[in-house]
């Protein structure tokens, strides 16, 4: 079964970049990529999809980061979902609420597409 | 220090108590003599008088024969003095009137010794050292006269006798005084020895005596001892007063003495004011024997008293009484001196002497009053004896005197061994306010 | 009234002396005029009996008594003849004086025989008399008897003590008269001299006194005179001081009252029973309280329960600066800083508290706009820098994997692409710097805004160095340079963030090896005094002197910048600066141009610096933060006995201590472990802790380090009571194995005590090398001396009494015994040393 990874992001450039560096994985393994482009969005195919692996941004409209993260977490049946919060914000409190809201991983943006690529395989067990 | 002070303090009080006139006498007498116990001693020489007595011969001549007279004018008896100068001026007033002694009249100087031998002695002196002085006279008092005793010898002057004192007291009658005086009453010792001898024949054995604590009680105290020593008795009590007690003064404190010897009749030797006190608290406190009293208390004042504090109590004070008189009963008109004496009294009235004090209203007769007139009729007797004689001098026209009518059914006489004139006693009880004789049936009514 | 008080006394004495002069003397003369009286009477008496005898013979003989009794009546005129009665010879009364009655006594008087008899009685109604009884003529003619009052002698003997007495009492009058004018002229100057003493007293200054008199009094006066003139000097002068002083003091309050009404802050003073003292007009302003005088009212009732509490907890001055955000009037916000105020002389006493509200609505507002800020900035510049690149880096993996393979062998297309791809290479380089330019500048923005969060922990240097070594490795490999690390052996940790140590580590060395051209770098660390130092030393360039200020700040590189490429953002020094700053160091440079710089920064050390394990994190847990000032709690119980605090994790041996403590004397504590020990030893300061060493938690050993640690409990005597037979543990006082024998223990607990009462004065054998000086401090903070042990003796000769310290290993050379004798000498075995750096 085709690993899923869904990409949540207002900025489209982002969602671009992240899009074409994942789609090495695509090429190379059994992966799908699925993005939105807000938090509802996002939410909304986490439940009906259960994707393995989401990067999530965290400055969004209609629903931010943070509380998708929430909401998934708390959710029994999609904890299993890894969560990879991006910002650009980088101030240490955000990084730690994310953490605590069960974020696999806090990467700050700018962030090298190797660093996302390697990151997505190990998260993947590829 | 202090002891030599005090000793000088005492000795000032002992010769100022001693009698400071004696003491001039005394220095007068001896110039040089010693000082202390010597002045004592001479002190006392001077009163007793034992010196000598010299009869000095009398001036005689013209002119008035002057008797010194002291008596008590002013003082407790001088009820007394006042009626016996009284009686003898009512004599010697008439005397005098009737040419007096040969023309000479009979002049009476009199001094008021107070009933005190002091000034007694003092007015005795001042009479001695008279030359006009014949002789002494109607003296009243036994403490006065017996202390004026030793004076008659002449110590303080030309000596002179001491005519009819007042007094029954022993000392006078007898040696070495006898000498200078001549008594005309009976003595104490004879009043005392009467009224004991009726009191012991009327049964009354217990006699007790309330006397005047001096020398006219002790005479009379001496009196009842040796009158009931001679019934083989004693007394059964005794008590004293003192001197100059007058009738407000108590006399509860011998009553209670003598009531305590329960006796059957007491015989009372003072004057008239103290024996008046002595019947008044006797009657009050339930002591109802015969009290007598002797002549020299002053019968009539005693009376008086008695009868004026009857009037003021209800109360009659006046029974069981009886006085011993040395002169019969003035009363007694069936005697011819009772009679003249009365005619004597009524013509001159005398006054009361000159200085004498306040006195009650001078009785019209009295007992002593009656004596000092007969004392007068005596004495103008001996006045006349030696004016017709005057070698034998006074004394000696005194002692010449013999068997004399006074007009009382009994004679004077008088003589070198007998110096008493009148040895008789008579006996007189208050009936109706008055005095009168005891008779028969009132000596009765007392046995007992 | 005080002249009265003199006469009095002196009146009384005189009455008192006058009262015995006068009561002897009359008794005295009265007694000798009664003898001589007495003696005169009977002399009288006799006379006066021997006339009557002699004159009455005759008389009697004739038994006349009324002539005898007119003889003796004249002798009652006689003064102090009573009576007199004459008896004749049948011892018959014949004559007597008496009134009403003769008196039963005398009637029945024996009669004298021979001569005179005197004889002294009382008879009733005359009293006493003398009898003088004489015969008459040998008691032939009779007697005679005078009686001589006695009563009358006592008159005389009571009239002359009476006019004695009245003599000295008029005497006395006239005394007590010359006595009162003399004490009156005497003390009429005195009391002048009172009144003007009590105006002086009364301050009335103008007060002046006539002095005539050249004797005591006067000398006295002029004395005062003189006195109240300089007194009043003095007043006038200290008037003027006052003056002077109130004027400044005024002065100082309209200054004070003047800063106060116009501080910016608000300001609340609050009384020990937490009423309102004090409040100023900003106060009034954030609470919008109006003009109204709060003076006395409770705080509670005028503020807002965050003001009222915050001076609740510090009005009682529990030592505790406290701080708290509150809402202010008008929708503003205020910071509230609350502190006691306390007096420590002469007596230490609370006077309250003051609180001080700071406005910092407008400092939050800048403070969130910051924060806005380099939230957006980040947000804003990562975002296109995340684009830039991501998308150069895939141009240039696409170039790699997809364009050239397809270029095939197309020399001018393969160029091309070579070129592009180097082209994106450049732009990817580039904006990395830009990523690193932008990092630090918001870190050093972070930092400065305090937005950073530290995350203190004890951190050990090695490590720190290791790991920076590790990050910059890509950088020093690929340039072939070596990173050498050299360091201490048992080197102390630091207290502090980390990350952010090893973040100033790798910039340094990022620095060293950007700048220098050969290796190696060297990295070293050693503790230096009670600091770590660490220094990072290349062969660079080197740096002038006059940039070496420079560097650390922000965007200054060294050389000009026009001509040589910058290199780096030039915000790591500043960053790095920032770092060891926060964590209390220092950072330098030392640099030769030409020979390579070398950089210094310093971190302090934690104090024990063999501790092994990760336990001082758990001290300074139970420690005030450092930058929160904290009062050292007053032992409340100052004559209290003292307390000792047992720690030990054996509830039957607690009881046990606490049992034999209190028997004798001490108050008692239990701790279970060495947390609990730790806190309650800084709560109630006991004077002695007894510490077990194996418990749960924390041990003693941790405990006592800790406990060495804090400042406050640092003076704290420890007696280590364990089980375990090494006992040398660092930090305590004494150690006694377990089981411990119960006198001994209490007389060594009694000896710690009065260490602590003597340890003014300490005498420390041997030199300062061999013993280690840190622990001393705790006995003989004062006057420590040291000396051979040879000289020990000469020491205690010259009067040094205190506290004798003996290493254990000097013990054996001294007679311990005989110097424990000498009284004021305390003596002190100290345990052997394991080691250097192990303390007493």
């Amino acid at each position: 079964m085709a690993k899923k990874i869904l990409i949540v992001d207002d900025e489209v450039h982002i969602k671009m970049l992240l899009e074409q560096t994942l789609e090495e994985l695509e090429d190379e393994y059994d992966v799908e990529l699925f993005t939105a482009s807000d938090g509802e969005e996002g939410l909304a195919f986490i439940r009906g999809e259960h994707p393995d692996l989401v990067f999530l941004d965290i400055m969004m409209p209609k629903m931010n980061g943070y509380e998708v993260c929430r909401i998934v977490m708390e959710d029994e049946g999609l904890r299993d979902v890894k969560i990879i919060l991006l910002t650009a914000k980088g101030q240490e409190v955000d990084r730690k609420q994310g953490l605590e809201l069960g974020a696999k991983m806090y990467m700050t943006k700018p962030f090298d597409p190797d660093e996302i690529l390697k990151v997505s395989k190990d998260m993947l067990g590829l | 220090m202090v002891a030599r002070w005090a000793i000088r303090v005492l000795r000032g009080i002992l010769l100022r108590g001693q009698g400071r006139r004696n003491m001039r006498r005394c220095y007068a007498m001896t110039p040089a003599g010693g000082r202390g116990i010597a002045l004592l001693l001479l002190a006392l020489c001077a009163v007793w008088g034992v010196g000598p007595a010299r009869a000095e011969p009398l001036a005689g001549g013209a002119g008035s024969y002057v008797l010194g007279m002291s008596a008590d004018f002013s003082g407790q008896s001088r009820g007394l003095g006042v009626e016996l100068y009284r009686g003898s001026v009512a004599y010697f007033t008439q005397l005098n009137r009737n040419g007096g002694i040969n023309g000479r009249p009979v002049v009476l100087v009199t001094l008021d010794d107070g009933y005190q031998p002091e000034p007694a002695i003092r007015n005795t002196i001042d009479l001695m050292r008279r030359g006009d002085v014949l002789c002494l006279y109607g003296y009243v008092g036994t403490p006065t006269v017996t202390r004026i005793l030793p004076l008659l010898g002449g110590g303080a002057g030309t000596a002179k006798p001491l005519f009819f004192p007042f007094t029954g007291a022993q000392p006078q009658r007898e040696p070495p005084h006898s000498r200078n005086v001549f008594n005309l009453r009976a003595s104490y010792r004879q009043e005392v020895a009467g009224l004991v001898d009726r009191f012991v024949s009327l049964g009354r054995k217990r006699i007790a005596i309330l006397y005047q604590a001096d020398a006219y009680g002790r005479s009379g105290w001496d009196g009842v001892r040796r009158a009931l020593a001679a019934h083989g008795l004693a007394m059964a009590g005794e008590a004293t007063y003192r001197r100059g007690a007058g009738f407000d003064a108590s006399m509860d404190e011998q009553v209670r003495i003598l009531a305590r010897s329960r006796p059957d009749a007491v015989i009372a030797v003072g004057t008239y004011a103290p024996s008046a006190a002595f019947i008044r608290d006797a009657r009050d406190a339930g002591l109802d024997v015969p009290i007598a009293n002797l002549s020299f208390v002053g019968s009539e004042n005693m009376l008086d008293l008695l009868a004026l504090l009857g009037r003021e109590r209800g109360r009659d004070y006046t029974g069981d009484l009886v006085n011993s008189q040395v002169v019969p009963c003035y009363e007694d008109m069936s005697l011819p001196a009772v009679r003249e004496y009365r005619r004597a009294m009524d013509a001159v009235n005398p006054g009361p002497p000159e200085g004498a004090g306040p006195c009650p209203a001078p009785s019209r007769y009295s007992f002593a009053g009656f004596e000092g007139y007969l004392n007068a009729v005596v004495m103008a007797q001996v006045l006349r004896v030696l004016d017709e004689n005057p070698a034998l001098g006074l004394v000696g026209a005194a002692e010449s005197v013999r068997e004399m009518d006074l007009g009382i059914d009994v004679p004077v006489s008088f003589g070198p061994d007998r110096r008493q004139g009148l040895d008789r006693v008579y006996f007189t009880t208050v009936e109706q306010g008055a005095f009168v004789p005891v008779g028969e049936a009132r000596w009765e009514a007392w046995r007992q | 009234m005080r002249s009265l008080s003199i006469f009095k006394k002196t009146g009384i004495l005189a009455v008192v002396l006058f009262g015995v002069v006068a009561l002897l003397t009359s008794a005295l003369a009265a007694y000798m005029l009664h003898d001589r009286m007495v003696a005169e009477y009977v002399s009288k008496g006799t006379a006066i009996a021997q006339s009557i005898a002699g004159a009455s013979q005759d008389i009697l003989l004739n038994r006349d008594a009324a002539t005898v009794q007119a003889m003796i009546d004249q002798y009652l005129e006689i003064e102090g003849v009573a009576y007199v009665f004459v008896r004749d010879a049948d011892r018959i009364v014949v004559s007597h004086t008496f009134v009403p009655e003769m008196p039963a006594r005398l009637a029945t008087l024996a009669e004298p025989e021979d001569g005179v008899r005197v004889v002294g009685m009382t008879v009733e109604s005359l009293g006493r008399v003398i009898d003088v009884g004489a015969p008459v003529l040998a008691g032939v003619a009779g007697y005679v008897h005078v009686g001589m009052s006695k009563e009358l002698i006592m008159r005389y003997f009571w009239a002359t003590v009476i006019r004695m007495q009245a003599l000295l009492f008029v005497a006395l009058l006239v005394c007590v008269g010359v006595l009162f004018v003399v004490t009156r002229r005497i003390s009429r100057p005195l009391q002048q001299l009172t009144e003007y003493a009590d105006r002086l007293a009364s301050r009335d200054f103008t007060a002046d006194i006539e002095l005539t008199s050249r004797d005591e009094v006067g000398h006295l006066g002029r004395t005062m005179r003189a006195m109240a003139r300089e007194l009043a000097r003095l007043f006038t002068d200290m008037e003027s001081e006052v003056n002077k002083a109130t004027g400044e003091l005024r002065e100082h309050m309209v200054y004070l009252s003047a800063i106060i009404d116009n501080l910016a802050d608000g300001l609340l003073v609050v009384s020990p029973t937490g009423a309102v003292s004090v409040v100023n007009p900003a106060m009034r302003e954030f609470f919008g309280l109006g003009d109204k005088d709060y003076s006395g009212f409770s705080a509670a009732d005028v503020f807002p329960v965050e003001v009222s509490d915050l001076a609740r907890a510090i009005r009682s001055c529990e030592g505790v600066i406290q701080s708290a955000e509150i809402p202010l009037a008008e929708g503003r916000i205020g910071m509230a800083v609350g502190s006691s105020i306390m007096v420590a002389a002469p007596v230490a006493r609370c006077l309250g508290g003051v609180v001080l509200v700071r406005d910092v609505t407008r400092e939050k507002a800048l403070d969130q706009l910051k924060t806005d800020f380099i939230s957006t900035v980040s947000h804003e510049l990562r975002t296109p820098m995340t684009s830039i690149l991501g998308f150069a880096r895939l141009i240039g993996k696409k170039l790699d994997s997809a364009v050239l393979p397809a270029l095939g062998d197309n020399p001018e297309a393969r160029r091309v692409a070579v070129q592009v791809a180097d082209n994106v290479d450049i732009i990817v380089t580039e904006a990395r710097r830009l990523t690193d330019l932008i990092n630090d500048v918001l870190d050093i923005a972070k930092m400065e805004a305090g937005k950073i969060v530290w995350h203190d922990r004890a951190v050990f240097m090695g490590d720190v160095m290791h790991q920076a070594a590790d990050a910059t490795r890509g950088l020093w490999s690929a340039k072939g340079i070596e990173v050498v690390i050299e360091m201490e052996d048992d080197l102390p940790p630091v207290r502090g963030d980390h990350s952010r140590l090893v973040q100033v580590l790798v910039n340094l060395i990022s620095n060293a090896v950007k700048f220098a051209p050969r290796g190696p770098v060297t990295c070293r660390a050693h503790l230096d005094r009670a600091d770590v130092l660490v220094s990072v030393a290349d062969h660079g360039p080197g740096i002038p002197a006059s940039a070496m200020d420079e560097i650390f700040d922000k965007f200054k590189q060294v050389g000009d910048t026009l001509t040589e490429k910058p290199s780096g953002t030039g915000l790591g020094l500043p960053i790095c600066r920032q770092i060891v700053e926060r964590h209390g160091g220092r950072i330098w440079v030392e640099s030769e141009v030409g020979e390579g710089s070398v950089f210094f920064f310093t971190i302090p050390a934690l104090v024990a610096r063999a501790g092994t394990g990760d336990i001082d994190d758990a001290c300074r847990a139970m420690l005030p933060e450092p930058d929160s000032a904290m009062l050292m709690r007053l032992p409340e119980e100052r004559n209290l006995p003292p307390l000792i605090l047992v720690v030990d994790d054996d509830p039957i041996l607690g009881a046990y201590f606490t049992e034999l403590f209190e028997g004798n004397g001490f108050r008692v504590m239990v701790a279970a472990d060495g947390e609990q020990a730790v806190v309650m030893a800084r709560d109630h300061m006991p004077s002695l802790i007894t510490m077990d060493l194996m418990m749960p938690g924390m041990d003693g050993r941790t405990a006592i380090r800790c406990l060495r640690h804090n400042p406050f409990t640092r003076h704290i005597p420890v007696l280590v009571l364990s089980a375990l037979s090494d006992t040398a543990t660092p930090g305590c006082d004494l150690s006694l194995t377990k089981p411990v024998d119960d006198r001994r223990l209490v007389e060594v607990v009694r000896a710690l005590l009065l260490r602590k009462d003597v340890r003014h004065s300490c005498l420390v054998l041997g030199d300062l090398d061999d013993v280690t000086v840190e622990g001393l401090t705790v006995f003989c903070p004062d006057d420590t001396t040291f000396c051979p042990p040879q000289r020990i003796w000469s020491h205690v000769e010259r009067g040094f009494r205190g506290l004798v310290l003996i290493p254990a290993e000097l013990a054996e050379g001294i007679d311990v015994d005989l110097l424990a004798r000498v009284p004021g000498v305390t003596v002190i075995i100290m345990p052997a040393r394991t080691g250097r750096g192990k303390t007493i």
